[in-house]
C-alpha cells in the first residue's frame, strides 16, 4: 500500500490550520500527523521578528550546520522530546541538530512513553556558495561593488549565509573565517561562536580584500576605506 | 468393571470438552490509513519498507479466527535499523522509523505470543 501525503493529512492540515489563526508563527511548520507544529529556533542565518522567532522555516538546511527546532502539542503541554530518525542524516548535540549529510532528515517528537506524538522531514543541502551581505548602510550583496568605509573610526555590519545551488540562502549556522587581505586597511572583529556576522573597522585608508572561508567554500569581496 | 467403564467415560468426555473449547487464534493483518508524506512508504500485511531518515505511520488491526479483533504488540527485533513506536493519542497507529539501512524484523505480538514476524527493509533516500 503505497501511499502519498494521504487525504487524512490534508484533513489534519485544515484542522490545525484553523487551530493556528490564534497564534502560530510564521515558522511554524505543521507535523505531519497534525498533532503539533514544528518551529526554527532564530539563529544567525535565519531573519528573525521581534518576538526573536525566525521569520520562516528555512526549505532547506545546510549540511555541516547546527540549528534548534522547538514543538508545540496541539494536544497537551506535558513534555516532548525531539529526537533524529536516523543519525545517518541529523545527530544531536545538546539541544542542537547537526546536519549530517544531504536528504531529509526526520524529526520526531516523543511524549513521555516515547510514543511519536508527530514528525517533520527537513531538506539537507549541501552549501555550493556563500552570500555576504552588508546589513548597515545600502544592504546589499557584498560581492557586487566594493564595501565602503568612511572615516577613521566608520564601521560596517556584514553576514554571511550558506547558499544552496538554486540561489536560495540555507539554514543552519556554519563557523566561518573572516580574513583582511590587508589588517592595515581594514580590521574584522567577529565572534567565533557566532561568526556568521563580522564587523569591518576602519584600520587606515586604501583597498583590500575580505575573505570568508567556511562549509569548505570562501569568498572575497573589496572593502575601500575612505 | 463399572469402575474402569466410568473411568473411560469421564475420559472421553473430557477430552470432548477439550477438543470444543474453542481458543480464538490469530487470523490476520489489516493496514488501515499509512501516513507516509513525501518521500512515500510501502506497508504490507507482512511488513514493507520505510527510507532510512523517515517515518512511516499506519493504523494496524489484528483480527482472531472469530473475526474479532485482538489487543496488538509490536516489538522491533532490531531497533538499530528499524525502529517501532505507537503513536501518541491514536489506537491501533504505530510509527515505523527507518534508523539504518538494512533490513529488519518486526514481531507481531498478540494474547502474549509472537504470531509473526514481518519484515522490513530500510532503504537509501531516493
Amino acid at each position: 500500500m503505497r501511499v502519498r501525503l494521504p487525504s487524512l493529512a490534508y484533513s489534519l492540515l485544515g484542522f490545525a490550520f484553523l487551530g493556528c489563526i490564534a497564534g502560530c508563527n510564521a515558522s511554524d511548520q505543521l507535523g505531519e500527523l497534525g498533532n503539533g507544529s514544528f518551529s526554527y529556533d532564530c539563529d544567525s542565518a535565519t531573519v528573525c521578528n521581534t518576538q526573536g522567532a525566525a521569520d520562516e522555516f528555512p526549505a532547506g538546511i545546510a549540511t555541516g550546520s547546527t540549528f534548534r527546532v522547538s514543538f508545540d502539542n496541539f494536544k497537551a503541554k506535558s513534555a516532548v522530546r525531539l529526537e533524529p530518525i536516523s543519525p545517518s542524516y541529523l545527530t544531536k548535540r545538546g539541544d542542537d541538530f547537526v546536519a549530517i549529510r544531504e536528504g531529509f532528515g526526520g524529526i520526531a517528537a516523543f511524549d513521555r512513553n516515547d510514543d511519536v506524538i508527530d514528525y517533520l522531514f527537513v531538506k539537507l543541502e549541501k552549501p555550493s556558495g556563500l552570500r555576504v551581505s552588508t546589513l548597515s548602510g545600502d544592504a546589499r550583496d557584498a560581492t557586487s561593488a566594493p564595501v565602503v568605509i568612511t572615516g577613521s573610526t566608520g564601521t560596517r555590519e556584514l553576514r554571511v549565509r550558506p547558499r544552496a545551488r538554486d540561489g536560495r540562502d540555507l539554514g543552519g549556522v556554519l563557523a566561518f573565517e573572516w580574513t583582511a587581505a590587508d589588517p592595515a586597511v581594514v580590521a574584522i572583529d567577529f565572534d567565533r561562536s557566532d561568526s556568521s556576522f563580522a564587523t569591518l573597522r576602519a584600520a587606515g585608508t586604501g583597498r583590500t580584500k575580505v575573505t570568508v572561508v567556511g562549509a569548505a567554500l570562501e569568498t572575497t569581496f573589496d572593502v575601500e576605506v575612505q | 468393571m463399572a469402575r474402569s467403564f466410568t473411568y473411560a467415560l469421564l475420559g472421553a468426555i473430557a477430552l470432548t470438552t477439550m477438543g470444543c473449547h474453542h481458543e480464538p487464534e490469530f487470523d490476520r493483518l489489516e493496514i488501515g490509513s499509512v501516513n507516509a508524506p513525501d518521500l512515500g512508504g510501502d506497508l504490507d500485511p507482512n511488513g514493507g519498507e520505510v527510507f532510512e531518515g523517515t517515518l512511516v505511520a499506519a493504523s494496524l488491526q489484528a483480527f482472531d479466527t472469530d473475526d474479532e479483533p485482538m489487543e496488538l504488540q509490536l516489538v522491533a527485533a532490531d531497533p538499530s535499523t528499524l525502529d517501532v513506536r505507537r503513536v501518541s493519542d491514536r489506537p491501533n497507529w504505530w510509527a515505523f522509523l527507518g534508523t539504518h539501512e538494512g533490513t529488519a524484523g518486526v514481531d507481531l505480538v498478540a494474547n502474549g505470543q509472537t504470531v509473526r514476524r514481518l519484515r522490513f527493509a530500510v532503504l537509501p533516500q531516493k
